[in-house]
């Protein structure tokens, strides 16, 4: 059996973990919620199995976890899926316009990304957020690169689909 | 020339680009830690029954009858043991039952008298801390106001003093002026006799000077008189 210091597992890869988590929920009291979720099923895949890439690992459960809660909220009928903008630090930008629409933007595909089968989104966050590998992210899913890459596909398209079709429905109103 | 971006680049742009605050919160993680030492022990127990589950599906089918016969036959022979009937003998039941009551009326008594104890020990210590406390209040104000007494006695002294010194320094600051003055007066006084003297004395030497002086040109030399006598005048009357 695989013996593993989750304190130092913790201290290591805890900031990876926030940073992906709150990359995709975007508040604090969500993030720290997918945090230890996170760590507690990393806990229950080492005893199933060995781990040797634990970045990954964690990567892979905090996306899992992260899309899982949006789309949660997305079911709440009194929260959206922007809450986070409430709590979103502003960046650099000088512009408010382009803060604005990039806030937007964000919002917009967190919400495309509820709509999409866990698994699409799960290959696309891995690939555009954490910059992973096909490769690795084959390895991570259990799936064949050439699956990864199918599945990568169909996430962008049907992104881009809601994506435009949520502008176009915005415009209108406008 | 660039390609312009479509409307989904944009928004992975942006969302790969949000703003993160610096993170894990040190509570966090240590809150983390603990659920997973928590989840480690309660997954545990829950591995070993799992491993006796696996045993008992692991055993080969006589066995496993073997088994259950066995247990049957223990419960039965558990329930014939509970279930069967005896006349009750009362006092080998009173002399079974007395050293147990008794202990257990022991017990119960020193339970009591051990709670009891402590409540008035308690209640006994709060009175004691409460009398202490307005004591040593009372106490406390007592010598506040003896020792604010005596440091006005000893002010009020101390002024005294300074007052009766400052008088005396003025007593003594004034005869000595009136002592400068009374010299002086004297002083000057003396000084204007003794400056009348010296005039009086300079005019009177002054007269005689002058007569010398008429008599020493009115003075004609006799012809007798001897060139000798001439050379010595002190000899001339």
């Amino acid at each position: 059996m695989q013996v593993i210091d989750w304190q130092v597992v913790v201290k290591k890869y805890g900031p990876i973990v926030w940073n992906t988590a709150y990359r995709l929920l975007g508040n604090r009291a969500d993030t720290a919620d997918c945090f230890q979720e996170t760590f507690v099923c990393a806990l229950e895949v080492s005893r199933r199995q060995h781990v040797r890439h634990f970045p990954a690992l964690l990567i892979r459960l905090a996306t899992a976890r992260a899309i899982d809660r949006l789309r949660k909220r997305m079911r709440e009928p009194n929260i959206s899926a922007d809450t986070a903008v409430c709590t979103t630090i502003p960046g650099d930008n000088p512009e408010p316009y382009q803060q604005i629409q990039t806030q937007e933007l964000v919002v917009g595909l967190r919400e495309a990304l509820c709509q999409l089968p866990p698994q699409e989104a799960q290959v696309f966050c891995l690939r555009y957020l954490n910059n992973m590998s096909y490769r690795r992210i084959a390895k991570e899913l259990g799936i064949k690169n050439s699956t990864a890459g199918v599945l990568l596909h169909r996430a962008r398209t049907k992104l881009r689909e809601l994506l435009v079709k949520a502008a176009v429905i915005e415009e209108r109103q406008v | 020339m660039d390609k312009p971006k479509d409307i989904l680049d944009k928004a992975i742009d942006a969302l790969a680009n949000t703003d993160v605050p610096p993170g894990p919160p040190p509570a966090l993680t240590e809150a983390t830690v603990s659920k997973l030492a928590e989840t480690a022990r309660s997954s545990q127990q829950e591995t070993r029954t799992i491993k006796i589950t696996k045993i008992i599906r692991r055993m080969s089918g006589p066995i496993k009858i073997a088994a259950a016969v066995l247990i049957f036959i223990a419960t039965g022979y558990a329930i014939g043991r509970l279930s069967a009937s005896k006349a009750p003998n009362i006092e080998q039941l009173q002399a079974a039952l007395e050293p147990a009551i008794r202990q257990n009326l022991l017990q119960e008594m020193k339970q009591y008298w051990q709670v009891s104890l402590t409540d008035s020990y308690a209640q006994l210590k709060d009175e004691l801390q409460q009398q202490y406390r307005r004591d040593l209040s009372d106490f406390a104000i007592q010598t506040l106001t003896a020792s604010s007494a005596v440091t006005n006695d000893r002010l009020q002294e101390l002024i005294d003093a300074i007052n009766a010194a400052q008088n005396q320094d003025r007593q003594w600051f004034t005869s000595a002026l009136s002592q400068i003055e009374h010299n002086r007066l004297q002083d000057k006084t003396q000084f204007a006799a003794g400056l009348e003297t010296l005039a009086l004395q300079t005019e009177d030497q002054l007269q005689r000077t002058k007569q010398d002086m008429v008599q020493l040109l009115s003075y004609t030399q006799p012809s007798s008189l001897n060139p000798k006598e001439l050379r010595n005048p002190s000899n001339t009357n």
